[in-house]
């Protein structure tokens, strides 16, 4: 354990993506302490909510930090989230503008449906964050499955080679719209599922290539001849090896399963609105005349996750080398 | 009266909210021209009378798949092909509703037919003369249900056409026809010769439109642009523009910055980020003017009527009493959309303007529900991605349906999917825009025989609605079909198979160097319009 | 049978086999064209629906459709496009110079500017500029084409048409990525052979530093590189959808996801066929190359 995190952390900067990557996963699942319409905690009317902005009594089910500050008595008090706005409240707090450029209310400012680009940036973090990972745990499976089973013998080479090229040009958007169509309404599992079965061949394909090397080497040559079954063989000396490979591209793909997330998004095929989503302001960013603070927000959003990722596979990457 | 009285309410109502929010400046923002019922106020004559010659460019946003407008429903396709390339047998001003001629100098109506007299010396665009076989051509094409016309329904009643001589067209009536000289207005005709043995898809001719009218087809760039140039052997006033270049550009925004720069004249809808508001005070406008003006053309909930406990109408006007109308059209168009509680034009005899839209009650709300026996609601409400008003109005709803304990899904859809889910009644609800004509026949889509047929998505059925469209269907006299019109608006009022929203308002933004050319619902009458020369 | 023979005679199968997955898919998938293209038309009958089917061969039974596709694209006819009846070819063969360009622009651009970097980047490997334009590198790699594009627009980048400026902006929005990643391996390339022990012996006898790095490592470096052209072709013009929805270029791209959006069957069905015969030449490339680097994979065919 302490030689791989030794060997993890000479990777430079994997300390850093890691710590990144953690911060991430934090904000992610504490997004509603940072940015709700509910207080962290209040006393309204001799009544003490405890996070409310988790529990959602129902007596405060038509409220929001706005109105019940509006309403405090005397002995009254609330402790607001750092962001006081929750990620779907359009125009919370009556105010009828859209698109208002940051200010104190709004330190990220509203986007076109006047919602706080803040609060929508923080709950953002969940969706790429759940997106990422989903799609990279499926395409894994898939991927080193079909790679190891092509190294196996010549026929299965020869059906699953195939579709793996097949896989390798296969245009995304379909793939997404016949996902779609299968059941009834789009989902964030749809989208980690469409971003998996474009994903899984290129995996496959590097699975496929380290098994072959490894196959023709001697040690398994050698294995072969003392009459090793296929199957040992694969799982024993050739799935160790192309393991590393699977894992050094899981922690880079959880990076790029993001970029198309925000993609999709962006075209209007990703995940469907209302949940936030980074790629949405990306395209709201588009579609309001290239308001800087629906650009630059969730822009740096995604280059810090990616980063965060990327630093991390270097790390993994190095810590799976063979030493020396 | 009564439109009038409407019109200068409007006015002011525009000129108390522009003046006490933001007084104008001198010399800042555009010149803003509010439209009412009976259209935009003609230009303040400049000095300088219209001038021959220039090129006019005006913004597509979203680029037409052929020009045919009998097979294409796309609106720029009819823009740029109506009464612009190619013409109608009769002109409709599009804010009176006024009939007047076109390529039938006159019309007769004996008993049981419409003899059309058409305006000789007419020749296409080609050479070729226009005469009575382009005409039958072109109405039994677009009676014909495969071809799937706008206005086949209009022409329904018509039994036989005749061509006695090349000038002459009778139409043999089999049942009275209230909508057919309307329909006569809005049905370009098409060249007999160039579409002879041809799909009117595939056509060249669709692609490459051959006319009559002031302007004729020049090329059509895939993607950038569509041009079309003055026809000098055109048998009406000349028009004073040498050339109209359509400049395709998808990204609304970008298209307002290029206006904004010049390069475009006309922009038919301000970027749907862009607010009223906000273009009034932009200085660099100064000397453009914003036409705000309301088409004909409503949005609605459509509820699926099919299925209960949506089939009651008590819980559907429960849940129209559950939409904030107000709030959505305040956050969904700024503030610039007008409520509007039936499928008639505002303003006509046909709207009864004394029917008062639902309020927002949630209370009233409940006791309909709690009337109708319905203790959990489940909804789910279908929209497609990127049409940003319905998200917005899918939110609202959400927000005020919880209120009286009705929970609504939003489920995303692409336009095929919906489309698919609206013909086989596989939904809840989903919001959809209407354009209305002057005179709208509403058997489409309210009709019970229209559920597997028409556009009645919903599978509305009713009797009393019913049996008043058969009556209007057959009714000539206006006074009398108007009658009817209004008892139709006031049950489906009270039947609510839609609810009804509003009709949002369009703001249209013309260069400073664009002359006597206002929008309409029929798109632009480029055929007045000129432009300043160029500046050095 | 060498290798490469035996991969071109796997052709066929493998593009067939796109051909039918994706005619499956695009049956599978919910929303019949023939609605989608009648809308929500006041004149829209059943007649009308029926008509456009048949027009266009919609009704047939699935096999029967795909043979006939087949048979006709065998002599290079994919048919009409349902949204506005021109010919596919006609399409793609007016969509395609565009994003081709863009393509190979953004490939031209990136091993310019990737292979002069990664060398630049190993030359001086650990100073204190080659640690930050590492650094910067790395952050741009991360960030969203989408986003790229925007900014770039926002700059004042031109929009729309066929022009050379639009044309330059998107394909450096596009090529990004692919210079990040190409002067990482360049330089990572250029590391390890200059470690190798031939190039030390050149060194040893006397041979300049720049000699040794242009004329033995350089050259040895560069081989894996043109191995990775025929993997980032395909890559990018896939990844030419958003450039072109950005920029407004009338593409591949844009024309796809119109298709997409208007269940354009045959139009969707001859760029997946378009877009399978340029990857597959990609990955046809990459395989006879790396074939050739690892002399093990010689003796096994695949």
């Amino acid at each position: 354990m302490s030689r791989s995190w030794k060997r993890f952390s000479q990777a430079r900067g994997a300390r850093l993506g890691l710590a990144l990557l953690g911060g991430l996963i934090a904000l992610a699942l504490f997004a509603d302490l940072a940015a709700s319409d509910l207080p962290l905690a209040a006393r309204v009317g001799a009544h003490l909510y405890l996070l409310p902005c988790v529990t959602r009594p129902a007596a405060l089910a038509s409220d929001d930090n706005q109105s019940l500050a509006a309403r405090l008595g005397p002995h009254d008090w609330l402790l607001a989230p750092p962001v006081p706005y929750g990620p779907y409240a359009q125009h919370p707090g009556g105010i009828t503008r859209v698109l208002d450029p940051p200010s104190h209310r709004h330190l990220l400012g509203t986007d076109d449906r006047g919602r706080d680009v803040a609060a929508r940036l923080i709950h953002g973090t969940r969706i790429a964050l759940a997106v990422g990972p989903l799609a990279v745990a499926i395409y894994l499976l898939l991927g080193t499955l079909i790679g190891l089973l092509c190294a196996l013998g010549r026929t299965g080479d020869l059906v699953l080679g195939r579709a793996i090229e097949i896989g390798l040009t296969f245009p995304t958007l379909f793939l997404l719209l016949a996902i779609q169509g299968m059941s009834a309404t789009a989902s964030l599992f749809e989208v980690g599922l469409a971003i998996a079965l474009t994903e899984w061949p290129h995996l496959a394909r590097l699975v496929r290539a380290d098994a072959l090397k490894t196959m023709a080497s001697p040690h398994v040559e050698a294995a072969r001849a003392m009459g090793a079954s296929p199957v040992r063989v694969a799982l024993v000396h050739v799935l160790p090896l192309a393991s590393s490979a699977a894992l050094t591209t899981a922690a880079f793909g959880v990076g790029q399963a993001v970029l198309f997330e925000t993609a999709l998004t962006f075209l209007g095929f990703g995940v469907p609105p209302p949940l936030a989503s980074w790629g949405e302001l990306l395209s709201q960013a588009q579609a309001s005349g290239l308001e800087p603070w629906l650009l630059v927000p969730p822009t740096v959003a995604i280059a810090l996750t990616v980063i965060a990722c990327n630093l991390v596979g270097d790390g993994v990457r190095k810590m799976l080398e063979e030493p020396g | 009266m009564r439109p009038l009285a409407r019109l200068i309410c409007l006015t002011l109502l525009a000129v108390a909210l522009s003046g006490c929010k933001h007084p104008p400046k001198p010399g800042g923002g555009p010149t803003v021209v509010v439209c009412g019922e009976r259209g935009c106020p003609a230009e303040s004559s400049p000095e300088t009378p219209p001038r021959d010659g220039g090129t006019l460019v005006v913004h597509v946003e979203a680029e037409p798949a052929i020009l045919c407008d009998l097979v294409e429903h796309d609106a720029w396709s009819r823009w740029i092909v109506e009464n612009q390339v190619a013409e109608t047998l009769l002109y409709q001003d599009p804010w009176s509703g006024a009939i007047g001629p076109r390529l039938a100098k006159s019309w007769e109506l004996p008993a049981g037919r419409l003899i059309l007299h058409l305006r000789p010396g007419v020749k296409w665009h080609d050479g070729q003369p226009f005469t009575s076989a382009d005409v039958a051509f072109t109405l039994g094409r677009a009676q014909d249900p495969k071809v799937g016309a706008d206005q086949r329904a209009d022409l329904e009643p018509i039994a036989k056409i005749e061509t006695p001589d090349p000038l002459t067209v009778v139409l043999t009536l089999g049942r009275p026809a209230p909508y057919l000289k309307q329909a006569l207005a809005h049905i370009s005709m098409l060249p007999e010769h160039a579409y002879r043995g041809l799909a009117l898809r595939t056509a060249p001719a669709s692609r490459a439109p051959i006319g009559t009218g002031p302007f004729s087809f020049v090329e059509w760039k895939p993607g950038e642009r569509i041009v079309i140039a003055r026809n000098d052997a055109y048998w009406g006033p000349r028009p004073h523009l040498d050339k109209i270049v359509f400049q395709i550009v998808r990204d609304k925004e970008v298209a307002y910055r290029l206006y904004r720069r010049g390069q475009l004249d006309v922009m038919r809808r301000l970027p749907p980020g862009r607010t009223v508001d906000e273009a009034r005070r932009d200085p660099s406008l100064t000397g453009h003017r914003l036409f705000l003006w309301t088409p004909r053309a409503y949005f609605f909930i459509v509820w699926n009527t099919r299925k209960p406990p949506l089939d009651d109408a008590r819980v559907r006007r429960a849940l129209t009493e559950l939409t904030d109308k107000r709030r959505f059209i305040q956050i969904g168009f700024d503030g610039h959309a007008r409520p509007i509680t039936g499928p008639y034009v505002p303003g006509t005899a046909s709207y009864d303007s004394s029917i008062a839209p639902w309020p927002y009650d949630p209370n009233d709300a409940k006791r309909l529900l709690a009337e109708a026996g319905v203790k959990k609601l489940e909804l789910t409400f279908l929209l497609t991605a990127g049409s940003r008003t319905v998200e917005q109005l899918a939110t609202l709803l959400k927000e005020d349906f919880a209120r009286a304990g009705v929970t609504l899904d939003v489920a995303t859809v692409d336009w095929a999917v919906l489309l698919d889910r609206l013909r086989h009644h596989a939904f809840d609800a989903s919001a959809l825009q209407w354009t209305l004509s002057l005179e709208q026949d509403n058997y489409d889509m309210f009709d019970s025989t229209e559920a597997d047929r028409g556009q009645n998505y919903g599978g509305f059925h009713s009797g009393a609605a019913d049996a008043l469209m058969d009556q209007i269907r057959v009714t000539v006299d206006d006074t009398a079909r108007h009658g009817l019109e209004r008892q139709l608006h006031r049950v489906l009022h009270d039947e609510q198979p839609y609810t009804f929203l509003s009709s949002p308002e369009v703001a249209t933004l013309e260069a400073p160097r664009v002359h006597d050319l206002a929008p309409s619902m029929d798109g632009f009458s480029f055929a007045q319009a000129w432009v300043d020369p160029p500046k050095k | 049978m060498s290798p490469l023979l035996r991969r071109l005679l796997l052709l066929p199968p493998t593009l067939l086999g796109i051909t039918l997955c994706t005619f499956l898919l695009l049956h599978v998938a919910p929303g019949d064209p023939a609605e989608v293209r009648a809308g929500m038309g006041r004149g829209v009958t059943p007649e009308s629906i029926a008509a456009f089917r048949a027009e266009y061969h919609l009704d047939e039974p699935l096999a029967t459709s795909y043979l006939h596709w087949l048979a006709r694209s065998a002599r290079l006819d994919f048919g009409r496009s349902l949204l506005d009846g021109q010919p596919v070819r006609d399409k793609l063969a007016a969509a395609l110079p565009a994003t081709l360009s863009l393509a190979l622009l953004a490939v031209a651009l990136a091993y310019l500017l990737a292979v002069p970097l990664g060398c630049a980047l190993a030359a001086s490997d650990g100073k204190r500029w080659t640690r930050l334009t590492t650094s910067a590198l790395y952050c741009l790699y991360a960030l969203p084409t989408a986003a790229v594009g925007l900014a770039a627009l926002f700059a004042g980048a031109p929009y729309g048409g066929r022009g050379a400026g639009v044309l330059f902006a998107a394909a450096s929005c596009l090529s990004l990525a692919a210079i990040v990643k190409l002067s990482r391996y360049q330089r990572g390339a250029l590391l390890s052979a200059l470690r190798a022990d031939w190039v030390r012996t050149a060194r040893a006898k006397g041979a300049s530093p720049a000699r040794v790095l242009y004329r033995h490592a350089l050259r040895n470096a560069l081989l894996p590189m043109v191995t990775l052209l025929g993997a980032e072709l395909p890559a990018l013009l896939s990844g030419s959808v958003i450039v072109e929805e950005v920029f407004g270029i009338h593409g591949l791209g844009l024309c796809g996801f119109d298709a997409v959006l208007a269940r354009d069957y045959p139009v969707l069905l001859g760029l997946t066929t378009l877009g399978a015969v340029l990857t597959l030449a990609g990955v046809l490339v990459a395989d006879a190359a790396y074939g050739l680097l690892d002399p093990r994979l010689r003796g096994r065919s695949t």
